[in-house]
């Protein structure tokens, strides 16, 4: 489930960048920064990712998963950081939920 | 136009969603009770509307099915006239709690499903107790007036994503939200308004139709009083 939430996640990140002036660089693969000093996206840019990546997931696994939950915002390791740290949060939901 | 109502059981929201059909668009309604409104361009939700996982279904249901959703009308809304001091607190909360949540969440989940199309119109509802400051009030009136403001900022938020927010705030109308209120004090209140008589449902309907038409695509973040107030 693991690979197939991070293979959703830069499927989205390739259709999002088509959108973008400043592409978020996914050569780097789990550590795709995405909300940290080094990345490209803004706090807008991040909260529309967001909505496409749950729209994407959506479809994907058949869910209404809302990423931005307060499980989410207390971590104390944001979810957000990168690309690996999302893949590995929305699994766990992802788990839970089933 | 796909054209999602809530609170479409009964009162305003029932008239609005008869309108809309009448008009030939596709019009999706809910409310906590079944719904006797049978059309073939009309389908029911039951649910309430603070119920998160409920309402993301409803709208998981939308995009599988229609794809698109053009506009959002939050009519669902209870009141409880009641002096502050013997206002239950339960009262208070589900008064909160279905006005601005409620709205709130189908605005969040509408918006999501409104961008992808780079079209939509969010129509809120608030009430003349806002600017009349109404004794008896307090509660459904902070509640509005927390989602007059939510209009406005959401207005923004939304913007570029081709998508507008409006509120109307509808006269006083005879339906089941106003029938516990003495008629001395309606009479007090309709004196109040400029117009010194009850509104129709055809007549906040026409406040819509104002704000979802394509022409109206700069009106945004704003606020109609019905009735002269």
């Amino acid at each position: 489930m693991n690979d197939k939430v991070y293979k959703c996640i830069i499927k989205t990140i390739e259709e999002f960048n088509e959108e973008l002036d400043k592409k978020v660089d996914i050569s780097k693969g789990r550590e795709t920064e995405l909300f940290s000093g080094n990345s490209v996206l803004d706090s807008l840019g991040l909260v529309n990712l967001i909505v496409a990546i749950e729209e994407n997931l959506a479809e994907e696994f058949d869910t209404n998963i809302t990423i931005t939950s307060e499980k989410a915002m207390s971590r104390r390791v944001s979810p957000f950081l990168n690309v690996g740290t999302l893949t590995d949060y929305i699994t766990e939901i992802l788990k839970e939920e089933s | 136009m796909n054209i999602l109502i809530t609170g479409s059981r009964k009162g305003i929201g029932r008239k609005i969603a008869e309108y809309y059909l009448e008009k030939n668009h596709r019009v999706f309604g809910c409310s906590r009770n079944e719904s006797d409104l049978t059309h073939q361009n009309y389908t029911h939700f039951t649910l309430n509307v603070t119920d998160e996982k409920a309402v993301l279904n409803l709208f998981k249901e939308i995009r599988k099915n229609e794809e698109k959703l053009d506009v959002l009308i939050n009519n669902a809304g209870i009141a409880s006239m009641n002096h502050s001091f013997l206002m239950p607190v339960e009262t208070a909360r589900n008064i909160l709690d279905t006005n601005v949540i409620g709205t709130f969440l189908f605005s969040r989940e509408a918006a999501k499903l409104m961008k992808k199309n780079k079209w939509g119109r969010i129509i809120n509802f608030v009430t003349f107790a806002i600017p009349f400051k109404l004794e008896g009030e307090a509660i459904y009136a902070a509640s509005k007036a927390a989602v007059a403001t939510l209009t406005e900022i959401l207005s923004k938020e939304y913007a570029d994503y081709g998508i507008t927010v409006n509120a109307v705030a509808p006269p006083a109308v005879k339906t089941d939200l106003i029938k516990g209120v003495a008629q001395e004090k309606m009479d007090i209140l309709l004196k109040r308004q400029s117009i010194h008589r009850f509104g129709k449902p055809e007549e906040v309907c026409n406040v819509i139709d104002f704000f979802i038409k394509p022409e109206s695509s700069m009106i945004n973040g704003q606020i109609v009083y019905m009735g002269g107030v």
